[in-house]
């Protein structure tokens, strides 16, 4: 997989839309390319900080006030005031860089210290360590992606 | 029991002559002349210093888990596996440049730093001058696997318990492509099989090291060597057991000390040149949590408890386990 098909595709991975393959093949590339892997982290964020903004009710009779400049303008006939779309537009956008410039600076991972994991995934862990060490063993052995998670 | 695994022996044995017979080639020695035991050799000392790029299957732990890892090998020695399937462990990386070992693992966030297991291996000689004396080596054609023509090391046990394993190695460079193991009962497995392989890949070897710089690196203690058992008293608490003698050709290799700080216990390594067995060993203490404190247990002997993991069959297990609580 080249950048080019794996941007197009990093959307549709951070919303868990991509089949399994194509989710393992962009997560591949991520793993080899820094530019991508960066563009994915930012679009991840961006995702997660739009996920929390919360819902806001618009003020009773919003509508209709809006509807009412709407027939003002028209009959003034004057053109539509652009930069204030705009200007909001860029509000929105400089608050999420700085809620992902806070995130950033936060660690990965806030702990200091490895909770107590189940036995079973410990002796996967020395038992890959050991494979790794023996050229005649059954080949890598694999542990689950979520040992020592939280 | 014995009768299986002759007749396992056959049907390989019969698989090898139909493939052989078309090649023209009965089991004579490789063209240019080499043993079984030389090729075993060789695949252990030169396989790891040649430019690889393979996907494998591999299974492997007693529930027999499947996984498909892509492996990258640069001739300098270093490696990198990436998991593939199953979705549970994909994305897992391992890097290892036979000094340090990077192990990433996606959704721990986590990449966990060791010395690298390659400073524990044994010397190529050492190990096959052991798997000589456990096991007679035949050398016979293979088919091909891969798209690669193969040669296969038939190692076949002296003990009948033990099973027979069938290395599939490439041709040209020794590298070893497929692991079948036949058990005593005429189960056959297949721990290793390599779905494609390249040996010119262009390889970027910055790009083989690298790994996610978002997620904590978190340093583990490797497993440490004890010279004497008694060392282990201080860390572990206790003096592990060594038993002064093993079934079926095995031999202690090394004692370790394992485990977190707080929780140091003993690992003790038996091979027999082709397998490598762990016996875990514990002092148990009441109420304590986490490895190994909870990992059953299948013999007790001198307040030490005893586990037993490694690719055996139950009676060979059993009897290794055994000769521990002899001593």
């Amino acid at each position: 997989m080249n950048c080019r098909n794996a941007q197009a595709k990093l959307s549709a991975l951070v919303d868990g839309e991509l089949p399994g393959r194509e989710a393992l093949l962009v997560r591949e590339h991520l793993l080899r390319c820094p530019r991508c892997a960066q563009e994915w982290r930012a679009l991840r964020g961006l995702k997660l900080a739009m996920g929390q903004l919360p819902d806001v009710e618009p003020p009773e009779g919003l509508e209709e006030r809006l509807l009412a400049a709407v027939r003002r303008e028209k009959e003034a006939s004057r053109p539509i005031r652009l930069w204030l779309p705009a200007a909001a537009a860029a509000v929105a956008a400089c608050a999420t860089l700085a809620l992902l410039n806070l995130r950033a600076d936060e660690p990965a991972v806030a702990s200091k210290t490895l909770p107590p994991v189940p036995a079973s995934f410990e002796v996967d862990r020395d038992q890959a360590y050991v494979a790794a060490s023996d050229p005649f063993g059954p080949g890598p052995v694999v542990l689950a992606a979520g040992y020592g998670r939280r | 029991m014995v009768a299986g695994r002759r007749l396992a022996l056959l049907s390989s044995a019969c698989l090898a002559a139909l493939s052989a017979g078309f090649q023209g080639w009965h089991g004579r020695p490789a063209p240019d002349g080499l043993e079984a035991k030389e090729w075993l050799l060789r695949s252990l000392s030169s396989a790891r210093a040649i430019d690889v790029s393979a996907v494998v299957l591999t299974r492997f732990g007693p529930r027999e888990v499947e996984a498909k890892v892509r492996i990258e090998q640069s001739r300098q020695g270093l490696t990198r596996h990436t998991v593939l399937e199953p979705p549970m462990a994909a994305g897992s990386v391992t890097v290892d440049d036979g000094q340090t070992w990077w192990s990433y693992l996606p959704m721990a966030k986590r990449i966990f730093v060791q010395d690298s297991p390659r400073r524990h291996q044994d010397l190529p000689s050492y190990q096959v001058a052991l798997a000589c004396q456990n096991y007679e080596l035949r050398l016979r054609p293979g088919p091909p696997v891969a798209g690669r023509r193969t040669l296969r090391v038939v190692a076949i046990p002296r003990s009948r318990e033990m099973p027979i394993r069938d290395h599939f190695l490439d041709r040209e460079t020794a590298y070893l492509l497929r692991l079948i193991v036949v058990q005593p009962d005429g189960v056959r497995k297949t721990p290793l099989d390599t779905l494609e392989v390249n040996f010119s890949p262009r390889l970027d070897i910055k790009s083989l090291r690298e790994l996610p710089a978002d997620v904590q690196t978190v340093r583990m203690d490797s497993p440490k060597r004890l010279a004497r058992p008694s060392d282990a008293r201080r860390d572990a608490g206790f003096i592990p057991i060594v038993p002064k003698e093993l079934p079926f050709g095995f031999i202690v290799k090394e004692l370790q000390l394992v485990g977190p700080k707080d929780r140091r216990f003993v690992a003790t390594r038996l091979v027999d040149g082709l397998t490598t067995v762990t016996v875990y060993q514990w002092r148990p203490v009441p109420g304590r949590k986490g490895w190994p404190y909870e990992m059953p247990f299948f013999r007790e002997a001198e307040g030490v408890r005893l586990t037993l993991v490694g690719d055996v069959p139950k009676g060979v297990s059993d009897a290794l386990l055994d000769a521990f609580v002899r001593n």
